[in-house]
């Protein structure tokens, strides 16, 4: 093994400790030749997949890879298929942050008593800092009865409560339990069962951080009225999609006082609307919480008065307003001004022109259905041809499920030299990029646009279906978006035939557009700007 | 251009530059921190580098002397192995023991760059192969006692790593 060569230690004694590298036995392995640490760099850049399979080749790789460093990494998954016996109880507990308990219906006894053990062990107590349950009421008063024993997890900051992927009578049961949780701060529910919503009250004094996801209207309204959110900063709400017939809307009618003063505490606020619940008061709930530092809104139809609302929070870093509208009035009259803006995300219908906007650096028109779209209305194109030049700082546009004429790659082509663009289609292939580095993964210039509410969901996706991982084919190749599409490259015919209908278009206007149009076409015939599967859409190139 | 002489263990001298050699730490330490005079036309000695691996290692420092200090990685952040560029691809087109003894004296000599890249190729060599396949590209023996392997697929299971 070798010494390294410290400061301290003279050349001297260095020398005559070590052996030459070359003098090792001749039949050894080369490999073996590796001391511990170096083969410690090589594990740190293997992917959880591949770590997997290293740990089982022989006794000094897998005690290597079962140091602490990597447990930490990793989270603990309890359920009645993994914790078997009394041997695997001893194996688990070691210092993960992270676990998730799963039980199921068929669970006996046995698997409690050991997951209460595991729960209980100093190691798993005092290191866990993410816990993630997926059980019901019934089984939450099994586990930490308050009769038998008081529980605390003096590290937890996250508690995440995952609903079963079937709805049965335990669910529904209330919980009488004592759980001390003194670090927590993240609360995230993705239904709000009874036993669910009893232990956000339970730590509503805590939590600042909550996220949730409802089904009717009511069940939000209860919890935005709970009156000891003291803390609270950064709220979440997802409401999911309906079945047909159900229709709820909330009204202006249904806020009270504890509502507004729940809002007003607010610094962060994501609405995730599937069921277009919040048409009629995204209005009144922006402008309900004049403190947000970061705003983010999908939903399924707005009013553009929730713009205007919006418009008027001065403090806000990050917005994103995506929907439909169906106002037939509705021009893009606003104008955003918002001194601190750092990132803005909009829907092709729902534009506003550029004002005031000295740090906006990411700007990403975001068509988030599945339905294709165009820029039908020219307004929405012409408020965006304002932004490269208005605002020099943007250094990165996205713009996603947007099919693009001529004119919108032209504008596309109009920010400036030291920003990237980057076009993707509805499904994330790549339609075109403008000044992205040759043979690049786009992910780094993807803007992310999906919330909290969705790392929820696809936590409940995750946990239905388990399953290995399919390794991802991410090599040396370029991976384009999540089909893994390469956009067909530009042929001299593809190319010919775009730039064709590009100067028909042109010749109306212009000499000025003239000279960007040629500086246009040399990019194209230089092959940056890539033209994609969906291409030109007004003149089928 | 000052210049400093090494000295391997197979007792070959090399006449290098001081700033292709200030690429390993190790040698920066003793001429900054522990004040070896390279005037004095006395060699340092490496004892623990073979004449013929230190003269790749030189190749390698010669070509990347000018490289800027690479940013400092998060440790959580993703790793990528596919960001190994051609020249030290094709540098690193050796047989095993050669790549293993490089890493080895770069381990030695401090030189972070090389031993990110070197591992970088290793492991682009263990990435997507089952246990048995990763035995086999490096010749390792199962010491596993039978049965032992079942109980580590049982941990496998319950330890599940991020995979983001």
């Amino acid at each position: 093994m070798i010494a390294k060569c410290n400061g301290s230690t003279s050349l001297n004694q260095t020398t005559i400790e070590q052996h030459s590298p070359m003098a090792s036995s001749a039949d050894a392995p080369p490999i073996a030749s590796l001391p511990p640490e170096v083969l410690d760099l090589v594990f740190a850049q293997l992917s959880p997949a591949d770590r997997r399979s290293a740990r089982q080749v022989n006794r000094c790789w897998r005690s290597i890879l079962w140091a602490n460093r990597y447990i930490t990494n990793s989270t603990l998954r309890v359920s009645p298929y993994t914790l078997t016996s009394l041997l695997v109880l001893e194996q688990m507990k070691r210092p993960f942050r992270q676990i998730h308990v799963t039980t199921s219906c068929s669970s006996d006894g046995r698997f409690y008593a050991w997951l209460k053990k595991l729960l209980l062990s100093s190691e798993i107590a005092g290191s866990v800092q993410v816990m993630k349950l997926q059980i019901n009421g019934r089984d939450i008063n099994i586990l930490f009865d308050r009769r038998l024993q008081s529980y605390v997890f003096r590290n937890v900051t996250e508690l995440v409560l995952i609903s079963k992927p079937k709805l049965t009578p335990r669910d529904l049961m209330g919980i009488n339990v004592d759980v001390q949780l003194p670090r927590l701060e993240t609360l995230k529910v993705d239904s709000l069962a009874r036993a669910n919503y009893q232990l956000i009250q339970t730590f509503s004094r805590q939590i600042k951080r909550l996220v949730i996801q409802v089904d009717r209207k009511h069940e939000l309204l209860t919890i935005l009225s709970m009156s000891n959110l003291d803390r609270i900063e950064e709220l979440a709400i997802g409401v999911n999609k309906k079945a047909q017939g159900i229709m709820e809307i909330l009204t202006p009618n249904d806020f009270y006082v504890p509502h507004i003063n729940t809002l007003n505490k607010l610094l962060k606020l994501e609405i995730l609307d599937e069921a277009n619940m919040f048409v009629q008061v995204f209005d009144l709930v922006i402008s309900s919480a004049p403190n947000l530092t970061h705003l983010r809104i999908t939903g399924v139809e707005m009013n553009p008065n929730a713009l205007f609302a919006a418009n008027n929070l001065w403090n806000l870093e990050f917005l994103q307003l995506v929907a439909r509208t169906n106002n037939p009035n509705w021009t893009s009259e606003i104008e955003f001004s918002f001194p601190e803006l750092h990132t803005l995300i909009l829907s092709p219908e729902l534009m506003g022109r550029p004002g005031e906007l000295p740090k906006l650096n990411t700007l990403a028109i975001i068509n988030p259905t599945e339905k294709a779209c165009r820029w039908r209305q020219t307004w929405g194109i012409n408020a965006l041809a304002l932004y490269p030049d208005q605002v020099p700082t943007i250094t990165k546009f996205y713009i996603r499920g947007i099919n693009l004429s001529c004119i919108d790659a032209f504008v596309l082509s109009t920010f400036p030299k030291s920003s990237t663009v980057l076009a993707e289609d509805r499904k994330g292939y790549v339609i075109g990029s403008l000044r992205l580095p040759d043979g690049t993964c786009p992910e780094p210039y993807r803007v992310p646009w999906t919330g909290q509410i969705e790392e929820l969901r696809a936590e409940f996706t995750a946990s239905v279906t388990v399953k290995e991982p399919a390794s991802k084919p991410c090599g040396s190749q370029l991976c384009y978006g999540s089909g893994g599409c390469v956009p067909p490259p530009v042929t001299p015919t593809r190319l010919s035939r775009f730039l064709r209908a590009m100067r028909r278009r042109f010749r109306m206007f212009g000499k000025k557009i003239k000279e960007d149009f040629a500086s246009m076409v040399r990019r194209v015939q230089r092959g940056i700007f890539l033209l994609g599967a969906y291409g030109c859409s007004c003149c089928n190139v | 251009m000052s210049t400093i002489k090494l000295e391997t263990s197979d007792g070959v001298k090399f006449t290098v530059k001081t700033q292709v050699a200030k690429c390993s730490g190790t040698i920066r330490t003793m001429l900054e921190d522990i004040g070896i005079n390279p005037q004095d036309g006395e060699a340092i000695p490496l004892s623990n580098v073979h004449s013929t691996i230190l003269q790749k290692i030189l190749v390698w420092a010669e070509h990347h002397v000018d490289d800027p200090e690479p940013p400092r990685e998060d440790a959580d952040a993703a790793k990528r192995t596919d960001d190994i560029c051609s020249w030290d691809e094709d540098f690193l087109k050796v047989d095993q023991r050669t790549l293993f003894d490089v890493m080895l004296a770069a381990n030695y000599l401090d030189m972070k760059q090389l031993i990110a890249v070197c591992c970088k190729t290793v492991a682009n060599m263990i990435k997507g192969k089952t246990a048995d396949q990763i035995r086999r590209t490096f010749n390792i023996e199962n010491d596993f006692p039978p049965g032992e392997e079942d109980k580590i697929r049982l941990r496998n299971q319950f330890c599940e790593e991020r995979s983001r």
